[in-house]
């Protein structure tokens, strides 16, 4: 990291003379990785540095990054570039400096390839004890990740912290066709949970086949914890503050209001304890809480960076968000939504008649101004009193995201860890099916 | 970059490994985006990767490093993993003849990169513009998606080959207040001007899709359907293509079973191929990124498989040739099957004629997205019209086609006459893997019976 704070000296003193305010972030990252699948794994290992640099010049803001090898005059003339066409510059960079932190998990530093491989075979023996025919294939990358601020109004912060990204799948031969199921999930401190993996990897079910007909219409419909997260991608936008400034969001003027249901409280916890998009401090230097954005239902406030918080005349919440190089925008980091107290984990029973989501295939036709979604489901799972009776494929959802959140039939009694989020099974009403 | 390659030829040519490999990759790049009066651009981000690959006693290693001294040090590194790895072993990769060569974008036009930021920033400004005002009660945007790379693979089988591609794209997306949509995106590889002088085409996005805007739905069910070329080319590239990727099949025995090289998965008007030296499209690759030679694949001939899609690697454990479909989808990774620019073969009748022949039924054109989920595929497609005794008759509200591959191909009947490519910059992922350039195509094609929501 050393190496880092010191070319991130280097560039913000090149910048101080064709600059109004310099910042620079730095990344450092070091992981292990292990491919596997049935017929071959490859371990491997890696290193990558990175630098950005955001610059106000005239009034306006520029941005530009380089991974890898680092000329910092050569970064700096790239953002001078950037800066003629970037937006205006409403806010100064921040000052006071926030705490440094270091989440390092030893476990997961000594995690070694074999402990790795072993563990993925455990896994692939369980499965096989379940679906003999069935095939896993993986990616797991552990590492380290460390991130630098500072700028030229004296800020300087930094924390690391341990990463462990898991991305599995399967596919299994049956008489009714190939099924696939997959799980991505992220943490900071340990490999999976093997029971938490099979239950999320062992959705797909054999089943008998349904006209396609008996299912459309109006129906209560189950999402697993992975399908819930892709509909809350309305959500995500529609907290934003970026869009609130655009005055494209649907949430304008609901602060304090329901507009889900009161079974819903949703979370932003970028203090969430092992939550991969955990920090101290957001992509800004701003110090990061813990949010609740809709409580019992009611909408509490936006998520702001400091770019939308000058334009909405609001305070940044500690959520900018960016990739290396690219402009800031708030963003969610952990988002979670309360498991219920009572009831069963996958909500079936509660439900009794409906369809079960467990993947979507692709989103493609969703507003985010509106909160209108349109969801390719592929295979969906018809259930009655609890029970699996059959599945039929080609199914496609639509509806408004906060229409369908305000129908809430029940919550499981458990949360799973889908990518980023933490998030339980969830019963919605009234969703439309063709 | 040049200099880097000499040090990677030196390096790998002193491995002592069963077989090493060198990838080095210098990327840049921008994005430019304008939405009404919001003007956003991102970068230029730079960024250096190399991969060190060994072989050793059937064994595979794999480290990233990140700056040009550390290839040696990354070459053991991998050694080392290679050794010490618990995988059973795999054959020796099959390799293709050592190739010494160098191939570059800049020759064919002005590159990308030689046009500066005001003018792609214009460009978007100026079309966003047009695009609104076609539009008056919608919303318009328009992003233009830039990456300038510089790719060396040397090996120790004495291959070195170097590749600087200027890949671009322009979306263009307009949204009616009701929610209808019409997206576009134009995606090549080479010179900047095919950008340029779109205006008519533009704005003739927005009136179209004024036109469009109904609310007449058709009821779901199986029906005859045309699909344009891009839809054709989706449901090649979605709901066969990687079907036949021979990674996914090696791990997969009763796929690989089901689609075994002189199976029949479609009619006989059915040739599909994969063809990464079409070098103006995205999807194309002189070498792939095992430096193999880039070639035309027949994947499917009158309607029976004849060829998958390998890497070096999955060409050895089914003795076959590797076919230059390796791609890795970052630094880091191992070499993937994946395909390139892959399409359906045009035949012979008119699109006239295809829709006297439909009769009655559907024309559905564009996509909106859509995926795979093994053999089973789901597109949503942006313009639906009914077709009366052969003619056009009237716009529809937008419907998803869904079905299983083997059922699909099988019920195509009559393939057009005007093949079209389409593409995209990241218009292909897979489980796992981050999305990839590629490019998909076709004619018109007819199809007897498709499952229509």
């Amino acid at each position: 990291m050393r190496e880092v704070l010191m070319t991130g000296s280097e560039i913000l003193v090149a910048c101080e003379k064709v600059s109004t305010e310099a910042e620079v972030t730095g990344i450092n990252r070091w992981y292990k990785s292990l491919e596997f699948t049935p017929v071959n794994t490859t371990p491997g290992s890696g290193r990558r540095t990175g630098w950005g640099l955001r610059m106000i010049r005239n009034g306006k803001i520029g941005v530009s990054g380089e991974w890898g090898m680092i000329d910092p005059f050569r970064l700096v003339d790239k953002v001078i570039g950037s800066c003629r066409y970037g937006p205006a510059a409403l806010f100064s960079f921040p000052e006071e400096s926030p705490e440094s932190e270091k989440t390092i998990t030893d476990d997961l530093t000594a995690i070694t390839h074999d402990t790795v491989y072993t563990y993925l075979n455990s896994l692939q023996a369980r499965i096989k004890e379940i679906h003999p025919l069935a095939a896993l294939s993986a990616r797991i990358q552990w590492g380290k990740d460390s991130f630098a601020i500072m700028n030229s109004r004296s800020l300087r912060g930094s924390y690391s912290k341990t990463t462990v990204l898991t991305s599995l799948w399967i596919t299994l031969p049956s008489d009714t066709g190939l099924l696939q199921s997959g799980y991505s999930l992220n943490t900071t401190d340990s490999l999976p949970a093997m029971n938490d993996v099979l239950d999320m990897l062992l959705l797909p079910i054999h089943a008998e086949r349904f006209d396609s007909l008996s299912a459309a219409g109006r129906k209560k419909v189950v999402f697993s914890p992975m399908a819930f997260s892709l509909l809350l991608q309305a959500v995500r936008a529609g907290v934003s503050g970026k869009l609130l400034g655009e005055g494209a969001s649907p949430l304008a003027g609901s602060e304090g209001k329901q507009v889900l249901s009161n079974m819903l409280t949703i979370r932003d916890l970028p203090r969430l304890n092992s939550g991969v998009s955990s920090a101290p401090f957001d992509s800004e230097g701003i110090p990061t809480r813990d949010k609740t954005l809709f409580e019992d239902g009611i909408f509490t406030g936006f998520l702001h960076d400091l770019g939308s918080a000058a334009e909405c005349k609001a305070e940044s919440t500690g959520s900018s968000g960016r990739n290396l190089g690219e402009h800031s925008k708030p963003v969610c980091t952990n988002l979670t939504v309360d498991p219920s107290v009572n009831g069963s984990v996958n909500t079936l029973e509660e439900t009794g008649s409906g369809i079960l989501v467990t993947s979507i295939l692709s989103a493609g036709g969703g507003n985010a101004a509106s909160g209108n979604f349109t969801l390719d489901c592929g295979r969906v799972y018809l259930f009655r009193r609890g029970e699996i009776l059959g599945y039929y494929d080609g199914c496609v959802l639509s509806g408004n995201v906060y229409d369908t959140l305000s129908r809430v039939t029940a919550i499981g009694s458990r949360q799973y860890r889908s990518g980023t989020d933490l998030l339980p099974f969830i019963s919605l009403d009234g969703i439309s099916i063709r | 970059m040049q200099k880097h390659r000499d040090l990677a030829e030196k390096a790998v040519a002193g491995s002592e490994a069963d077989f090493a490999e060198l990838r080095l990759a210098r990327t840049s790049r921008t994005t430019v985006t304008h939405a009404g009066l919001t003007h956003m651009n991102n970068g230029p981000i730079e960024q250096f990767t190399g991969t060190a690959r060994v072989f050793i006693a059937g064994k595979w290693g794999i480290c990233e490093f990140s700056s040009p001294e550390q290839m040696h040090k990354a070459l053991d590194k991998a050694a080392a993993l290679a050794i010490h790895s618990k995988s059973h072993p795999v054959p020796f990769p099959i390799l293709p003849p050592a190739c010494r060569d160098t191939y570059s974008d800049d020759v064919n036009g002005v590159p990308l990169a030689d046009v500066p930021l005001r003018e792609k920033s214009f460009l978007c400004k100026h079309y966003c513009e047009l695009l609104g005002a076609s539009i008056p009660s919608g919303s318009a945007r328009v992003t233009y998606d830039e990456i300038i790379r510089d790719r060396v693979i040397a090996n120790s089988n004495g291959t070195s080959v170097r590749e600087i591609e200027n890949l671009g794209s322009m979306k263009t997306q307009a949204v009616l207040p009701g929610g209808l949509i019409a997206s576009e995106e134009l995606a090549l590889r080479g010179s900047f001007d095919r950008f340029t002088g779109r205006e008519k085409h533009i704005a003739g996005i927005g009136s179209d899709l004024l036109f469009r805007e109904t609310t007449t739905c058709i009821a779901q069910g199986k029906t005859r359907v045309i699909l344009d070329p891009e839809l054709t080319g989706i449901l090649v590239h979605e709901a066969f293509g990687h079907l036949v990727e021979a990674d996914f099949l090696e791990n997969n025995p009763a796929v690989a079973h089901l689609l075994r090289i002189g199976s029949t998965v479609g009619s006989k008007c059915v040739n599909i191929v994969d063809d990464s030296l079409q070098m103006n499209q995205p999807g194309s690759m002189k070498w792939d990124d095992e430096g193999s030679p880039g070639r035309k694949t027949q994947l499917v001939s009158s309607g029976k498989i004849i060829n998958w899609l390998h890497t070096i690697g999955t060409a050895s454990r089914k003795d076959t040739r590797p076919t230059g479909n390796a791609r890795i989808s970052g630094p880091g990774r191992t070499p993937e099957a994946r395909m390139t620019c892959t399409y359906m073969e045009p035949g012979k009748t008119p699109l006239e004629k295809l829709k006297l022949h439909l009769d009655d039924g559907l024309y559905l054109k564009g996509f909106m997205g859509g995926a795979t989920d093994m053999d089973r595929f789901s597109i949503a497609v942006q313009e639906v019209w009914t077709i009366r005794n052969g003619v056009i008759h009237k716009p529809v509200t937008p419907v998803v086609i869904s079905g299983r591959v083997a059922d699909v191909l099988g019920c195509i009947v009559d393939t057009g006459d005007d093949l079209q490519l389409s593409g995209s910059l990241s218009g292909c992922s897979r489980r796992g893997s981050s999305a990839i350039a590629v490019t998909y195509g076709g004619p018109h094609i007819l199809i007897s019976e498709m499952q229509v929501s």
